[in-house]
């Protein structure tokens, strides 16, 4: 293994992403907005990247490092640096009035995440290929692809047995990215080796954990509140299991849907059009990620849609929509367009996913083992008694905080999309058996920090502004 | 009387929440007299694959079966009832990680024994026997068994050598109860395959206690106290919430932090035990498939491998042991859809395959076979063609 090459290889989603971050957050004016940057940028290039090893599709799988490297790093060298030339940097802010205890909690906290983080980097270096998807889906289909001539295109089973070509997978439908760069860094390592894949979770936990502080300190102004939200959300006990048990898709749609959650927060507190850029790419990354992550990118949409309409129309007309969508459901349905999962067909108690499933809708009594696995099982902490109880107390700071509003929207529409999707479909037994509810719910658990900190940190806030 | 208000309110606290802790932890009456006890030597134990070594005084257990394990059986076992042993207390003193114990018990009449797996024991660890499924009726066999921790090879840990630990029966108790519930929450445990989902709580035993509320409760009455003893209004009330509520975090994660400490401990010592390379989901599964990929590599290079076999599970895994080959692992085949030159890899019994190992039937078709000499214990054969 060469650790500088597979070093190179973790790093290149900041290169890629090194301009698009600049020219969203601008230069960075600040210490502290240095580690966002990079956040920000690695994680806008990690989809990049991933899209663009797809043509490089003819190139051998275990060769795909040392040819795309050529075309990769003068592109993205030359996009940052003219990005740089043009960009301004930022307004460099006000210096935040920092108390000893203040200072002392603040460090405390990143003692605490940079534990949990060598705990949990650990055993995702340690171990091997541990969760089932992941032998399946995103590790399995990047090992089938570095020992194959070329990147074959992938079958079900079935279509596979009947001779069509290509590679056998159990989830031919969901999205390369993710195998593609653990097909990248095996190439860099110039072997197949799962500790060296299993390298991109401890690295995107990284990613998350600057561009979340660096959020949160832009909305808050308070370090030791912007530190306690990320701890907050990586102290997590799943975000624990995703880091060490490398291999699922999960962590980095919650990291994406962070990002985009808290870029239309600062877009609707600043009016920065890109802020809301940055959402939109943010989103927009989400399908390349995984299929639910479609779902997401759209509620992120609505969210941002929902936020530009005049306060009397925030009322009316989602009201609105949903009696149109009720009187169109009667009448036969509808086909929304969906990234990555094609036409979706919704009719009167049913959701046709084309060629992947369909869905018969009606009500299963999960309430019981929703509300275990989100407020009994030790799995997210307080982090869903927290949310109920902060936007009851801060109900006066959610409805006049434009940034709150927005979040608030996000996170209703997702858990309008947990609500249907465990309550009214046969995804109720992976409630019952608490499996894919807490990982649909680290989704959104982002978002939810990402509002309950800004809400609480209000106060202080409006005394120390800039 | 500031001073006056703020002890009333802990000593309030302090009785309330113990209050709920007993009650919580044994919601059913509960004798008022000390527990009985029924102590288990670690001379008492009858031991099976395992020998038993005595150095410088201490007792030690040194196992001796191929497949790392070994069994701890209480000796001349009488009758147990169920309904009067309601907790086990066990020590095993610096018990190795590459190891994990499992209670090891069979009910009168019962046609098979149940074997449920312990958290890692450290001192006095205190397991309610009667939240068991199946600890019911009378025992008539009683043990614990030491098998290798989960991802470990038995092979790495056959022969290693640790203290034989002692155990206690013991009738209901509050004490015990409580006991046992707060073991339950902050035990170390290591990854399960639910992990990924549910963050390491292994449910199938353990039926699920409320242990968060009644933290969040404990935390709402020691805030609601203070706020009374103290008057806190306005800024107060709400800081002093959030302070509670980030207090009850803390305590939550430095509890998290203890898991997850263990768990990387635990893959060090698997790592020093076994080695990177051998470490697996299913050990024992995984070098199969790691010969076979080896031996396919060499013998068939170019052929398609059609993995066979009944559960998702297997199926799963076992194409994953077998990549980079171009494997496929199909839950049903089409009639008609092997081809000649197939690789075929049969684990289980899907499909008949005849005495001699020259035909083999799927989806009602049958195949002629050659058979392989495949290094593995299923059978591997190639798929010579279609019988008319």
């Amino acid at each position: 293994m060469s650790v500088l090459t597979v070093g190179f290889a973790l790093a290149m989603p900041l290169l890629l992403g090194a301009a698009p971050a600049t020219v969203l957050l601008r230069r960075p004016a600040a210490d502290w907005q240095w580690p966002e940057w990079c956040g920000v940028a690695w994680l806008l290039g990690a989809p990049i990247l991933g899209l663009s090893l797809a043509l490089f599709a003819r190139v051998p799988p275990a060769a795909v490092f040392t040819a795309a490297v050529p075309w990769l790093v003068p592109i993205g060298l030359v996009a940052w640096a003219v990005a740089w030339r043009f960009t301004p940097a930022a307004t460099a802010p006000a210096r935040a009035q920092v108390r000893p205890w203040q200072r002392t909690v603040w460090w405390g906290m990143a003692l605490l995440l940079a534990a949990h983080w060598l705990l949990a980097a650990w055993q995702a270096w340690a171990l091997p290929t541990l969760p089932w998807d992941a032998w399946t889906t995103w590790i399995g289909k990047a090992r089938l692809w570095y020992g194959a001539p070329e990147f074959a295109a992938w079958l079900a089973p079935d279509a596979w047995l009947a001779g069509e070509g290509g590679r056998a997978t159990l989830a031919p439908h969901y999205p390369d990215t993710l195998p593609r760069l653990a097909v990248w860094v095996a190439s860099a390592n110039g072997r197949w080796d799962a500790a060296v894949v299993h390298l991109w979770w401890p690295t995107l936990w990284l990613a998350l954990a600057a561009l979340c502080h660096g959020g949160l300190r832009r909305l808050t102004d308070v370090p030791w509140i912007a530190m306690a939200g990320t701890w907050a959300l990586l102290s997590l006990p799943l975000v624990d299991a995703h880091l060490a048990l490398a291999g699922y898709a999960d962590l980095w749609v919650a990291a994406l849907a962070t990002l985009a959650a808290l870029a239309l927060m600062r877009w609707r507190r600043e009016s920065d059009w890109r802020m809301a850029a940055l959402a939109g790419l943010a989103a927009a990354a989400l399908p390349a990620i995984k299929l639910e992550g479609a779902v997401w990118m759209l509620c992120i949409f609505a969210a941002a849609g929902w936020a530009l309409l005049p306060p009397r129309g925030r009322l009316w007309v989602p009201v609105a929509v949903a009696v149109a969508f009720g009187v169109v459901l009667a009448l036969g349905g509808l086909s929304i367009p969906a990234p990555g999962l094609g036409m979706v067909r919704v009719r009167w108690g049913e959701i046709e996913l084309p060629g992947i499933l369909t869905l018969a809708l009606h009500w299963r009594p999960v309430v019981a083992e929703v509300a275990v696995a989100m407020l009994v099982l030790p799995t997210w902490h307080l982090l869903w008694w927290a949310v109920p109880v902060v936007a009851l107390l801060r109900w006066r700071t959610f409805a006049n905080d434009p940034a709150l509003h927005v979040a608030a929207a996000l996170l209703v529409l997702g858990c309008g999309f947990v609500f249907v999707l465990f309550f009214l479909t046969d995804a109720a037994a992976w409630a019952e058996n608490f499996t894919s509810i807490n990982r649909i719910l680290l989704h959104v658990a982002g978002p939810a920090v990402a509002a309950i900190t800004v809400a609480l940190a209000a106060p202080a806030h409006a005394r120390t502004p800039g | 009387m500031k001073r006056l208000r703020v002890g009333i309110a802990l000593v309030l606290v302090v009785v309330l929440v113990a209050a709920g802790l007993v009650l919580g932890a044994a919601p059913r009456p509960v004798p008022w007299r000390p527990a009985e006890s029924m102590a288990i030597a670690p001379e008492q134990w009858q031991l099976h694959y395992a020998d038993r070594v005595v150095d410088e005084g201490a007792i030690y257990l040194e196992g001796a079966a191929p497949d790392g394990s070994s069994l701890l059986v209480l000796a001349e076992p009488a009758l147990l009832e169920a309904a009067h042993w309601r907790y086990l207390q066990v020590s095993f003193p610096e018990f190795p990680d590459t190891l994990r114990l499992a209670l090891l018990f069979r009910r009168q009449g019962g046609a098979r024994s149940a074997l449920v797996s312990l958290p890692q024991p450290d001192a006095d660890t205190t397991i309610d026997l009667g939240r068991l499924p199946g600890w019911e009726g009378r025992i008539e066999s009683f043990g614990l068994a030491v098998l290798p921790a989960e991802l470990v090879p038995g092979d790495a840990v056959r022969g290693r050598r640790h203290e034989l630990g002692s155990a206690a029966l013991h009738t209901d108790a509050r004490s015990l109860a409580v006991a046992s519930m707060v073991h339950e929450w902050c035990a170390p445990r290591g990854w399960s395959g639910r992990s990924i989902n549910a963050a390491g709580r292994e449910l199938a035993y353990w039926p699920i206690q409320p242990w968060l509320p009644f933290l969040v409760g404990c935390a709402v009455l020691t805030w609601a106290a203070l706020v009374w003893a103290l008057r806190w209004r306005g800024r107060r009330l709400y800081g002093s919430a959030a302070a509670a509520a980030l207090a009850l975090w803390l305590v939550l994660d430095l509890i998290q932090l203890r898991i997850l400490a263990h768990r990387a401990d635990a893959a060090a010592s698997m790592l020093a035990a076994a080695g990177r390379d051998r470490i697996a989901v299913e050990p024992a599964l995984s070098a199969h498939l790691a010969q076979l990929r080896q031996w396919i590599a060499g013998t068939h290079p170019d052929a398609r491998v059609v993995l066979l076999a009944q559960d998702a599970f297997t199926r799963s895994y076992g194409a994953f042991g077998l990549m980079p080959l171009d494997v496929g692992a199909p839950a049903a085949a089409a009639p008609g859809a092997l081809r000649p030159g197939d690789l075929v890899v049969r684990i289980g019994t899907i499909g008949e395959l005849d005495a001699p190992g020259r035909r083999f039937r799927l989806a009602t078709r049958d195949y002629r076979i050659e058979p392989t000499s495949a290094p593995v214990p299923w059978p591997v054969f190639v798929i010579a063609g279609q019988v008319p």
